[in-house]
């Protein structure tokens, strides 16, 4: 997937709720390059270069942690703002 | 659809911005002319430049500026990360053996360098061998770039990240274990010493040689164009 594609598809999925900034999105696909996360290749058409980044096998590893640490993150907060009255 | 030439105007935009370098520059090219284009498409009453204004707002009021900084960073970090890996694969199997081999061939050569002055002599001959096979290897390295038409961040890469053999150079001239007491013949702990450094120079030089070739075909497979 290149950078332009990401935006489009954040938005379309969210119905326009999220937008990703293009100053944030770069700076940020970068840092995940580094630390391994994705990798890069490109692809010619044409005359025109494209830059696609895909998820290594560490990184499929790390979103699936990425979102097991957000759900127990949603679920502590749902206890705090809602909090189950003890029974006994 | 735009034009060849506004996607090739794209590149004087991007410079015009401080963006100089061509690995920047491919990135932000395609996203500019594909933003543009689907602007265009949903008014196509609007002119090339101004899509190009509209879509440059979204970049923020820094413009390109930290796209450019934290792409030196990362890319910088990640260099050195790989430098270190390919340092230390001297140290681990297979690559060990010759790394002992070589040093244990210097420490086997300095039990027969008895004669006075013999031992440090010798690592001056081979500290000095050590600073022109450098110079020679970074010459012939810097061969490999001379069809790099565009410049780039990645590929700036290979001008830093070397021990200098002038570091031995000094040590051995300024310090006093070549001199030490006026004598005449260095100790065999002080010659081992020295030699040990010697060889983690000359690993440093292999290992940047590894390095410089593997940035040269990593290039060469994703920026071919930054070729001539």
């Amino acid at each position: 997937m290149y950078g332009y594609q990401m935006t489009q598809m954040v938005k379309e999925i969210t119905k326009g709720e999220l937008n990703i900034t293009e100053g944030a999105l770069y700076p940020l696909l970068h840092k995940l390059e580094e630390q391994g996360v994705v990798e890069t290749e490109t692809e010619m058409n044409g005359n025109r270069m494209r830059k696609y980044y895909s998820l290594t096998k560490a990184g499929k590893k790390h979103t699936v942690n990425a979102m097991d640490e957000m759900k127990a993150f949603m679920q502590s907060l749902e206890f705090i703002v809602n909090p189950k009255p003890i029974v006994g | 659809m735009i034009t060849e030439a506004q996607y090739e105007s794209l590149f004087a935009f991007c410079r015009k911005h401080y963006v100089h370098y061509y690995d920047v520059q491919v990135e932000l090219v395609d996203h500019l002319s594909e933003a543009i284009e689907e602007k265009i498409k949903l008014n196509p009453k609007l002119s090339f430049e101004q899509a190009l204004d509209s879509v440059y707002a979204g970049f923020g009021i820094k413009g390109f500026a930290d796209i450019v900084a934290t792409r030196m960073e990362m890319v910088s970090k990640k260099s050195r990360k790989q430098k270190w890996k390919l340092f230390f694969s001297y140290f681990t199997v297979p690559k060990i053996a010759m790394t002992l081999c070589i040093y244990a061939a210097i420490l086997l050569l300095g039990k027969f360098l008895t004669q006075d002055y013999f031992r440090g002599v010798f690592l001056a001959v081979l500290g000095v061998s050590l600073f022109v096979f450098e110079i020679i290897y970074s010459i012939h390295l810097n061969r490999l770039f001379k069809k790099q038409i565009k410049e780039m961040i990645f590929t700036n890469e290979r001008l830093s990240g070397i021990i200098d053999t002038v570091f031995f150079v000094q040590i051995l001239f300024t310090s006093s274990v070549f001199d030490f007491a006026e004598a005449k013949q260095m100790h065999f702990l002080a010659y081992s010493l020295i030699s040990l450094f010697m060889l983690v120079i000359f690993v440093s030089i292999l290992a940047h040689r590894d390095f410089v070739k593997e940035l040269h075909s990593g290039a060469l497979k994703l920026y071919p164009k930054a070729f001539a």
